[in-house]
């Protein structure tokens, strides 16, 4: 043969490894990401009822809706598992269920006292849900009231763009709802892969490619070319290309997240935040079930978590530790709700005007009542949420490696707070000539409390491993795709063995 | 020759491949482009904010004469109602300081405002005059979304149901 004829059948061959190179790369691109068009929603089996809304402000609505049964859309694109978790994300990131809560397909599959199912609705009485930015469609999450009198608006997510079926992999990259077209929700996650090709055949190409290579190159090795540099060479990019495709079957391992560590509010700090004052009651749990009432003044619990502080995506609940070790759990729930009479739960430093003393204070958790009254009017104890002599606050699950502080790490009147929170990031101001932020006073005091450096390295390294991430998609599919061409390249059965073309080509390196 | 031919139906495979990449053209419903008209006239609409309160009559704010006052920025985390953080910077003027300009008495118990789209925050007497209590109509230097019309409330120590936009109306209770 000819060394023409070598050349052209090069250059061909070439060509078609192009082709297998798409083929891998484009293949793969639909992975584990279903998108379904408003008309695939409408056209499956829907339901038509009268769900009871109840919203922040308590103001109670019936609204008709007509929609697809969440959990029977999900089914059909195969998610099945129970405790599959799911959250429904709107064009601008609002999402349910809410933070430091799961979602999973059970609660979906179970009806409501009234029957009533969770749904995705594109009318309300009657008419066409309208996409924002005024309306509130075409897909908006509905879910029923599963308790009389709970606050289920906030759960109504308009503009749904994005389903998230989970747990996700650790690094998995999810869609931005911004890229969904107003005609179409997308489900991600952990859902059946899907392939523009079935994926079978590249697994083919390279497991069967990957046995043959190397029994070319061992053969190459031992027998045709023994000692040369060209098989060594090809053995090594073999491996190299060949581990590197495996590695694209594995998930990736290796995202950690810097602790955030503790941080301590002095008393100072925590006057300086706006103060919540309330005429508080309060039951005990054990007989005589004593009742007695307090005006006490504090910081909301959720303020300081939520606002001065930010809580992790993972964060599931609080604990609160008095110095005497005794400990509570409060959900995020908890902490977030406003009671009865406007009451917040808060951490107080001042009762009827004065400060928390003795074993009580310097500060105490308070946690209002949610059905104020003795135990006679059918009231509800909460003396043994309301912890005193507090100091620290753990926001649950603790990141691996971080300690909690001890009692005594943490000054008479201070508060920490560590585990699933952290502190926001700064945000620019935009120009000089704006005024401070907040209250003088309060400015003020915050001025002062100047971030430590250890503080700023931890800040520092969440930001660097938040960049150092794993390989995403895109990189996995080129790896996947060259390795898939290298091993169609070697394959010898289609004679494109680089030893071979050394060997035909009499050239050497 | 017989290779070549081999090659030729490789290539049309692989050209076959090639084609089959291709993905199918997404169809838009019209329908969904016209929402955005639906909002017209609501930018215009909140330029002016009717005032009613039972002790005294009073001209409606207009916000280009209260971006005339004194400008303040909150820097704080919107929380919505799903628990989710935004932290930004809002700019606007002080709400107390608004009801000074009209000589609203501030002695109420209580603000009924009301949005274009009819939603209805309330605001207590204590939140209201709270410093980081602004209307703003910037946020992070940048104007806010205009279909949240041109000033939003923020009351930058409560949660995101209270900060309202697109607001038309504020009613006194005494």
């Amino acid at each position: 043969m000819g060394r023409k004829c070598i050349l052209l059948i090069t250059l061909s061959l070439l060509l078609v490894a192009a082709g297998v190179f798409l083929f891998v790369y484009r293949g793969l691109t639909s992975e584990s990401r279903r998108v379904l068009s408003y008309n695939d929603v409408t056209s499956l089996s829907n339901v038509s009822e009268t769900y009871h809304s109840v919203n922040n402000w308590l103001t109670e609505e019936d609204t008709e809706l007509t929609g697809v049964i969440l959990n029977e859309l999900l089914e059909s694109q195969g998610v099945e598992e129970a405790d599959t978790s799911v959250k429904v994300i709107a064009l601008d990131e609002y999402f349910w269920p809410a933070v430091g809560t799961v979602l999973t397909l059970e609660d979906l599959r179970t009806p409501s006292p009234e029957g009533l199912y969770t749904i995705l609705a594109y009318e309300m009485n009657g008419a066409v849900l309208d996409p924002e930015p005024d309306g509130t469609g075409p897909l908006r999450l509905v879910m029923p009231q599963y308790e009389e009198g709970e606050i289920n608006k906030p759960s109504w997510v308009s503009n749904v763009r994005l389903i998230e079926v989970g747990p996700l992999e650790e690094g998995y990259e999810a869609p931005n709802a911004l890229d969904v077209p107003v005609d179409e929700v997308w489900i991600y996650g952990d859902v059946p892969a899907t392939y523009t090709y079935p994926l079978f055949l590249p697994i083919i190409v390279l497991i069967g490619g990957t046995v043959l290579l190397f029994i070319a190159l061992l053969y190459a090795f031992f027998r045709g070319h023994k000692g040369s540099p060209q098989a060594a060479v090809s053995i090594l990019i073999a491996t190299v290309l060949i581990s590197s495709a495996l590695l694209v079957a594995l998930p990736s391992t290796h995202t950690c997240r810097a602790s955030p560590g503790t941080r301590t509010f002095s008393m100072a700090e925590l006057k300086s935040m706006p103060a919540f004052s309330g005429h508080y009651t309060f039951l005990k749990s054990q007989p005589p079930y004593t009742y007695y009432e307090a005006d006490y003044t504090g910081v909301p619990i959720s303020y300081l978590l939520e606002k001065k502080m930010n809580l992790q995506a993972g964060a599931a609940d609080v604990v609160i530790w008095a110095r005497d070790n005794y400990s509570k759990p409060l959900s995020l729930s908890q902490v977030r709700t406003t009671y009865p009479g406007g009451l917040k739960a808060i951490i107080a430093y001042e009762k009827n005007g004065e400060a928390l003393v003795g074993d009580e204070g310097p500060l105490r958790l308070i946690v209002p009542q949610t059905v104020p009254g003795t135990i006679e009017e059918g009231g509800e104890p909460n003396t043994p949420l309301c912890v005193r002599m507090l100091f620290s606050i753990e926001v649950r699950p603790l990141p691996a490696g971080e300690q909690a502080p001890g009692v005594g790490s943490v000054p008479e009147g201070s508060l920490a707070v560590y585990g699933a929170v952290a502190e926001p990031a700064p945000t620019p101001v935009d120009n000089g000539n704006t005024q401070p932020a907040v209250p003088d006073e309060t400015a003020r005091e915050e001025e002062q409390a100047v971030q430590t450096p250890q503080e700023d390295q931890a800040a520092d390294a969440t930001a660097e491993e938040a960049i150092s991430g794993p390989a995403d998609d895109e990189t996995r599919r080129i790896w996947a795709g060259c390795a898939a061409l290298y091993v169609y390249l070697m394959n010898p059965f289609m004679a494109v063995s680089p030893l071979v073309w050394f060997y035909y080509l009499g050239g050497s390196p | 020759m017989r290779s070549l031919g081999r090659l030729c139906v490789v290539l049309a495979v692989a050209a076959l491949l090639a084609v089959g990449c291709g993905e199918a053209e997404k169809t838009e419903d019209s329908r969904f482009l016209e929402s955005e008209k639906r909002l017209e006239g609501m930018y215009e609409a909140c330029q002016t904010i009717e005032v009613l309160d039972s002790l005294a009559e009073h001209p409606p704010i207009e916000v280009e004469e209260i971006t005339n006052l004194e400008q303040v920025d909150v820097e704080t985390v919107l929380i919505r109602s799903n628990g989710m953080g935004k932290p930004g910077v809002w700019s606007g003027v002080r709400f107390s300081d608004v009801l000074d300009m009209y000589g609203i008495d501030k002695g109420f118990s209580e603000i009924r405002m009301e949005a274009w789209d009819g939603y209805v925050a309330k605001i207590s007497n204590d939140i209201a005059l709270r410093p980081d209590t602004i209307l703003a109509w910037l946020e992070d230097g940048e104007p806010i979304p205009e279909e949240e019309g041109p000033v939003r409330l923020v009351v930058g120590s409560e949660d995101g149901f209270y900060w309202i936009y697109r607001i038309v109306s504020m009613e006194f209770s005494r």
